[in-house]
């Protein structure tokens, strides 16, 4: 049998234009965020290309307003917590997935994942109803309770993949070998899955992060970093925004950073 | 002493494990025999306490253990996967049913990776993802130990092994039961290992032992013709008995030349007759007790021993013999020659369906 030969320079366009693509895909997502960090160190009211003189004055703006300050506590009073809390749901939930066989474990699947597949400003107005009804009201907790209900799914879902890979045999013989629950999970199961429960959270941190849509519904008078932009937007632009919309992208950009760093450390510990 | 009384596992109509008895004394090198899907790793799992059984008892030295969770219960499994821990150091894997236990570490991890022959001051530190297949199966060994089991439990440990550390092994788990006086129940399909490591063995077939007892007797006198065919590469032939009794019968087969007397151990009416390929030759005359033309097919050498593959367009049936290197150098025999293969009567084992 005879195998078809590719020539070298036809391998090489073919991977040539692959790269192209990846590279125009990537710029069109970037560009636009990219536009925003820029605008934030333009000196003037209204961005324009011609002219442009470079500031920090925003930044500076943006740093001493007391509004804005208090936004962005409200956002890391919300986000932490629900980080913290989410990564614990939705590390349960993957280990009960993964690990445990029960009843209707495939139905317990699609239930968990379903909010992830609403549309959040549908998810957020049934949650504003809901929190009335029950009289949770609006503010930090039903807003952290909210985020909740969409993130830990996706925590459980990031979690879940790695807590598959794990020989379930490694659980059987932690017990065997007279492993109690407590002396499992903290010495084997956890452990295990460290990386997943380490990707869970910093996914939480920067969903809860950027989050909109709950918290516009939910927090009520106080305002998180998203519903302050939000409101300038409607509410009257001031050249600030673009320097709090960048400050909110660097420290998803740090995180996601640390992320790969973390990833790689791991990468190269375990050659 | 280890007894199960009529265990028995369903998953929902399917019965796994069909009322097994089994009794195993202690410090016995126990072996688990059968195909795959015959239910001995379901068997050996409900002795270990990771699956539950639907009826039936386990009793350990007079205690029923039969729901004893795993980690109460003083048996330990290694798995046919090792199941090591791998963000883990060998040190750590094995200290880790020491703690467990709420024992002192003091010097047991290199008593036990000596014991199973690896070099504590090489091998102690690693990485448990770092070692070979081989070095994995050592530690898993000692991890067990470790936790200072009444009874050892292995599925099929070295089913991944290369055939020469398998057989190395096999010998060091034999010396090892000996030098612990501890018991070993071991599962496998691979009857080679369960002939040269076990004081009793366990037929599993279709869920239930359909046959127990030092593995020489079962090679010897089979109970019928799947165990007969399972304890080694044999030729099987249906034959009509008459005059059964007194532990002999008086074969006929039309797949075979010459009636004759054949010992049996069995008070059944015999219905086949088996022999070893090892215990058939083949020569250019019959001149043993019994025997078929065949025309030869095939003839593989394998190192110290030849098989021969023949056939006979008759019987429409294939004959196959192994015999010793030089016993088939001294009788000069080529693909498509025409010779008879033949045994004696007292190699032949008569057995029902």
């Amino acid at each position: 049998m005879s195998t078809k030969q590719t020539s070298p320079l036809v391998a090489k366009l073919k991977a040539g234009s692959w790269y192209a693509y990846v590279a125009l895909v990537a710029l069109f997502f970037i560009l636009p965020l990219l536009s925003l960090v820029i605008a934030s160190f333009y000196d003037g009211r209204f961005f324009s290309i011609v002219d442009y003189e470079f500031t920090l004055h925003w930044y500076e703006a943006a740093l001493n307003s007391g509004s804005i300050r208090s936004a962005f506590d409200n956002t890391v009073r919300i986000a932490v917590p629900v980080t913290i809390i989410s990564t614990i749901i939705g590390t349960g939930g993957a280990i009960a997935y993964t690990r445990h066989e029960f009843p209707y474990q495939d139905k317990f699947k699609l239930l968990a994942l379903l909010p992830i597949f609403f549309p959040l400003i549908l998810l957020g107005l049934g949650m504003s109803m809901w929190a009335s009804v029950v009289g949770l009201g609006y503010g930090i907790l039903p807003a952290i309770v909210g985020e909740l209900v969409w993130i830990s799914p996706i925590v459980m879902f990031v979690v879940s993949i790695t807590a598959l890979g794990v020989d379930p045999n490694v659980e059987e013989a932690a017990r065997d070998l007279g492993a109690d629950s407590v002396t499992l999970y903290t010495k084997v199961v956890l452990p295990l899955i460290k990386d997943g429960v380490v990707s869970g959270g910093i996914f939480a941190f920067v969903l809860a992060w950027n989050n909109y849509y709950i918290v516009s519904y939910l927090s009520g008078v106080q305002s998180t970093i998203t519903t302050w932009i939000h409101g300038r937007m409607t509410q009257g632009f001031t050249p600030v925004v673009p320097a709090v919309a960048s400050l909110i992208f660097y420290v998803s950009l740090l995180l996601v950073v640390g992320a790969v760093i973390f990833e790689f450390r791991e990468e190269a510990k375990n050659n | 002493m280890l007894t199960a009384t009529n265990l028995r596992k369903e998953y929902g109509s399917l019965v796994a494990v069909d009322d097994v008895n089994l009794e195993i004394e202690t410090g016995e090198f126990a072996t688990i025999v059968g195909p795959s899907g015959c239910g001995k790793t379901t068997l050996l799992r409900m002795l270990a306490g990771h699956l539950e059984p639907t009826s039936g008892e386990i009793n350990l030295n007079g205690q029923d253990i039969t729901y004893t969770s795993p980690q109460e219960r003083p048996t330990s499994l290694v798995f046919q996967s090792w199941a090591l821990f791998p963000h883990m150091t060998v040190r750590e894997n094995i200290e880790f049913p020491i703690k467990t236990t709420g024992r002192e570490v003091n010097g047991q991890v290199e008593e036990l990776l000596e014991q199973v022959r690896l070099d504590p001051d090489v091998h102690a530190d690693k990485q448990a993802t770092e070692l070979s297949g081989g070095q994995k199966q050592r530690v898993a060994l000692a991890r067990s130990l470790a936790y200072d089991p009444d009874i050892l439990l292995l599925d099929e440990p070295l089913a991944s092994l290369d055939y020469v550390l398998q057989k190395r092994l096999q010998r060091e788990l034999a010396d090892l039961n000996v030098e612990l006086d501890m018991t070993f129940i071991y599962v496998t399909h691979s009857l080679e290992a369960a002939l040269v490591m076990s004081d009793k063995l366990f037929v599993l077939d279709d869920g239930d032992t359909i046959q127990t007892g030092p593995p020489e007797d079962i090679y010897r006198e089979p109970n019928n013709k799947f165990i007969a065919e399972f304890m080694g590469d044999a030729n099987v032939f249906a034959v009509t008995a008459d005059n059964v009794g007194g532990g002999t019968a008086d074969v006929t087969s039309t797949e075979f030349e010459r009636s004759g007397t054949v010992d049996t151990h069995l008070d059944d009416t015999p219905e086949y007759l088996v022999v070893r390929y090892d215990d058939c030759i083949v020569e250019p005359e019959l001149r043993k007790d019994f025997g078929a033309e065949v025309h030869v097919d095939n003839i593989l050498v394998r190192g110290n021993t030849v098989l021969i593959e023949g056939s006979n367009d008759e019987t429409d049936q294939d004959y196959v013999a192994e015999v010793d290197f030089e016993v088939f150098e001294g009788v000069d025999l080529e693909v498509g020659d025409t010779a008879y293969l033949q045994w004696d009567a007292h190699k032949a084992i008569l057995v029902p369906e």
